[in-house]
C-alpha cells in the first residue's frame, strides 16, 4: 500500500493511484479523529451493535485525471486548503489543471475553489446547471453543465448523470465510460477507524472489513445523509437503484465518503442495495 | 434591508434575483434579546457590506452574543468571518451533528464554537432557545429552533419561497405569499421531494407545530411569515402536496 500523506489531523491528506491516471486525493483525520469528529461511532453503533464503536473517521475524496486533459472532481474541505494544494502541486507538476468539477456546493465539497482558482488561474470550473443564484455559492461565473454532457479528456470521458440521491438541490455525479468509474458524490458513507486509514476497499478486507459491514454501515449514516429516506417508498428506492445498475457499468466505485471500490463491485453493490431498502424503514429518531 | 418583524425581532439581509425575474432571499434574523443580541444565520458573503451596516445600525454598540446557525452553507455562514472580525467575543451555535473541521472554515477557533443539541433547551443571554431536527432540509447537519418568547421558528431552508421583485421586502400580511412561489423554492431547493410521501412530511411538520405555539415563521430564503400562520402553513401544506408523491 502506497500512500503519500501531506499534513495531519484536521488537514491530513492523502494520496493513492487507483489507475495509471486517477488519483485519490483524500482526507481524514486519523488518530484525531475521535476528538474532530466528537465521537459519533459510539452513537451509531448505539443504533446497531454492528457498527464499529471505534470508526470515528470519515473519509473526504477529490479525485484528480490527469490525461490528455485534467480534470479535478472537488476541493475538499476548509481546513485541507492547504494540504490539498500540495497534493494537486505534487501530481500536475508543470502540467495545468484544465478543469475543476463541483459535485454540490457543500464546504467539504467546494470549500477550496477560490483556492485553486488562485493557484490554477486558467482552470474553468464547471458545476451544475439549471439554476440560479450560484452568485450565493461563490459560484457565479461557473460553467453550468446538464445530464447528458461529456468532457473529453483524451482517453477519458466523463458524463454529468443525474443523480439518484440528492441532499443539496445543485448536485450531480459522473460517470467516465471508458474505466467504469462512478463519483456517486454523497451516497454510500462509510466510517473506518484509525487503523483502516487511506485504503482501497479490497484493503479493507485485510483489516476486517466486509461488504456486510459495509451494508450495516451505509444503512445507518444514510439516514443521516439523506433524512429524507424516512418519506420514501423501499420498493421504489430499490427499483430505481436496479435501473441504475442495469444502465451503467460500474467498475470503479468511488463516492465522495467511500473506501474506492476496485474490486469486487457486484458483492458490494449487491450490499449497498439492501442496505438502501433498510435505511428506508429505520427509526429515524427526529426530535420534532 | 432592515425590517421590524415583531417584538424585538428584526430582519436584515438582501436577495438576488435569477435570470427568469425571480427572487430569492437571504435573510438574518435578530432578537435584540435586552443587551445580549441573538442572530440566526449570517447571511450571504455577497452582501456583507449591506449586512455589516444593517447590523450596526440596529445593535449600536453592543455586540453580539451568539451567531446561530441553522446550517453551514455559504448562504448561511458567508459574514461570519465579518461579525467575528467586528465582534470577537460573540459564540457560534451550531448543531451537534456538524463535523466542524470540514464544514467551519479553518480559522474558526474551538472556543469559539457551541453545539445545539436537537431535544435540548438552553439558555443564551438570559433567552431560552430550543432545538429540534430540520424537518425538511438540505443538508445533514440542519437544526431548526424556537424562541418560545417571540413564538419564532426558525425553520432554515424550509418554508422558503421565490418572489417577484415587488415581494422583495413585503411581509406576507402585506403582501400575500402565493402557493406557486413557495412551489417554486421547494421544487428547486429539495429535489427529492418528487420521490417522497407528502402526507408523510407533512405529519411531521404539525408534529412541530402541535407542539409550539409559533407566531412567527422565519425561514432563511423568504419573509418572516408573522400574521395568520395557519394560513401560512396551508399554502406550505398545498406546495408539497404539488411537489411531492
Amino acid at each position: 500500500m502506497s500512500t503519500k500523506v501531506y499534513g495531519s489531523g484536521a488537514d491530513r491528506v492523502g494520496v493513492r493511484q487507483i489507475t495509471p491516471n486517477i488519483y485519490w486525493i483524500c482526507h481524514c483525520a486519523g488518530a484525531e479523529a475521535a476528538r474532530l469528529n466528537r465521537g459519533f461511532a459510539s452513537d451509531f453503533a448505539r443504533v446497531n451493535p454492528k457498527f464499529d464503536p471505534e470508526a470515528n473517521d470519515i473519509i473526504y475524496s477529490s479525485y484528480l485525471f490527469l490525461d490528455d486533459k485534467t480534470f479535478l472532481i472537488d476541493t475538499l474541505g476548509p481546513a485541507q486548503h492547504k494540504t490539498v494544494l500540495e497534493a494537486l502541486a505534487d501530481l500536475l507538476g508543470d502540467r495545468r489543471l484544465d478543469y475543476l468539477w463541483i459535485s454540490h456546493t457543500e464546504l467539504p465539497h467546494a470549500a477550496n475553489t477560490a483556492a485553486i482558482r488562485r493557484a490554477y488561474p486558467e482552470v474553468e470550473v464547471l458545476t451544475v446547471g439549471g439554476h440560479d443564484h450560484y452568485e450565493v455559492h461563490g459560484l457565479g461565473d461557473a460553467k453550468q453543465l446538464d445530464y447528458g454532457d461529456r468532457v473529453e479528456l483524451g482517453q477519458h470521458s466523463i458524463e454529468i448523470i443525474e443523480p439518484l440521491f440528492v441532499d443539496h438541490a445543485l448536485t450531480q455525479w459522473i460517470y467516465e465510460h471508458n474505466t467504469g468509474f462512478l463519483c456517486p458524490v454523497d451516497w454510500a458513507l462509510n466510517a473506518h477507524n484509525e487503523h483502516q486509514c487511506f485504503r482501497f476497499m479490497d484493503e479493507m478486507e485485510e483489516v476486517g472489513y466486509s461488504a456486510e459491514r459495509f451494508g450495516h454501515d451505509v444503512s445507518i449514516t444514510n439516514c443521516v445523509v439523506f433524512a429524507w429516506l424516512r418519506w420514501a417508498d423501499p420498493d421504489q428506492v430499490v427499483a430505481a437503484i436496479d435501473r441504475f445498475y442495469d444502465k451503467y457499468d460500474i467498475r470503479i466505485f468511488a463516492p465522495s465518503h467511500t473506501n474506492v471500490i476496485r474490486e469486487n463491485l457486484p458483492q458490494y453493490l449487491g450490499a449497498l442495495r439492501e442496505a438502501m431498502r433498510v435505511a428506508v424503514t429505520r427509526d429515524y429518531g427526529i426530535v420534532h | 434591508m432592515l425590517r421590524h418583524v415583531r417584538d424585538d425581532l428584526y430582519q436584515i439581509g438582501e436577495s438576488v434575483a435569477g435570470r427568469d425575474g425571480w427572487h430569492e432571499a437571504v435573510r438574518v434574523y435578530v432578537l435584540l434579546n435586552d443587551g445580549c443580541p441573538l442572530l440566526f444565520d449570517s447571511g450571504s458573503h455577497i452582501h456583507r457590506g449591506a449586512i455589516m451596516e444593517e447590523l450596526k445600525t440596529l445593535l449600536g454598540d453592543v455586540a453580539p452574543g451568539y451567531v446561530f446557525l441553522t446550517h453551514t452553507e455559504l448562504p448561511h455562514t458567508g459574514n461570519i468571518q465579518a461579525i467575528l472580525e467586528a465582534w470577537p467575543e460573540t459564540k457560534l451555535v451550531a448543531s451537534s451533528a456538524i463535523l466542524p473541521h470540514v464544514e467551519l472554515p479553518w480559522w474558526v477557533r474551538e472556543e469559539q464554537v457551541l453545539y445545539g443539541y436537537a431535544g435540548t433547551d438552553e439558555i443564551y443571554g438570559g433567552r431560552h432557545i430550543s432545538f429540534l431536527d430540520g424537518i425538511l432540509k438540505d443538508q445533514p447537519g440542519t437544526h431548526w429552533m424556537y424562541d418560545a418568547q417571540s413564538g419564532t421558528l426558525f425553520t432554515a431552508d424550509a418554508f422558503g419561497y421565490l418572489y417577484p421583485g415587488e415581494a422583495d421586502l413585503k411581509f406576507d400580511d402585506e403582501l400575500r405569499v402565493e402557493v406557486e412561489w413557495l412551489r417554486r423554492y421547494h421544487e428547486s431547493a429539495f429535489r427529492f421531494l418528487p420521490q417522497v410521501s407528502g402526507a408523510k412530511l407533512l405529519a411531521e411538520i404539525d408534529q412541530v407545530f402541535d407542539k409550539r405555539d409559533v407566531r412567527v415563521i422565519a425561514p432563511t430564503h423568504g419573509n418572516a411569515m408573522r400574521q395568520d400562520i395557519d394560513r401560512c402553513r396551508d399554502r406550505f401544506s398545498q406546495a408539497i402536496k404539488e411537489t411531492c408523491q
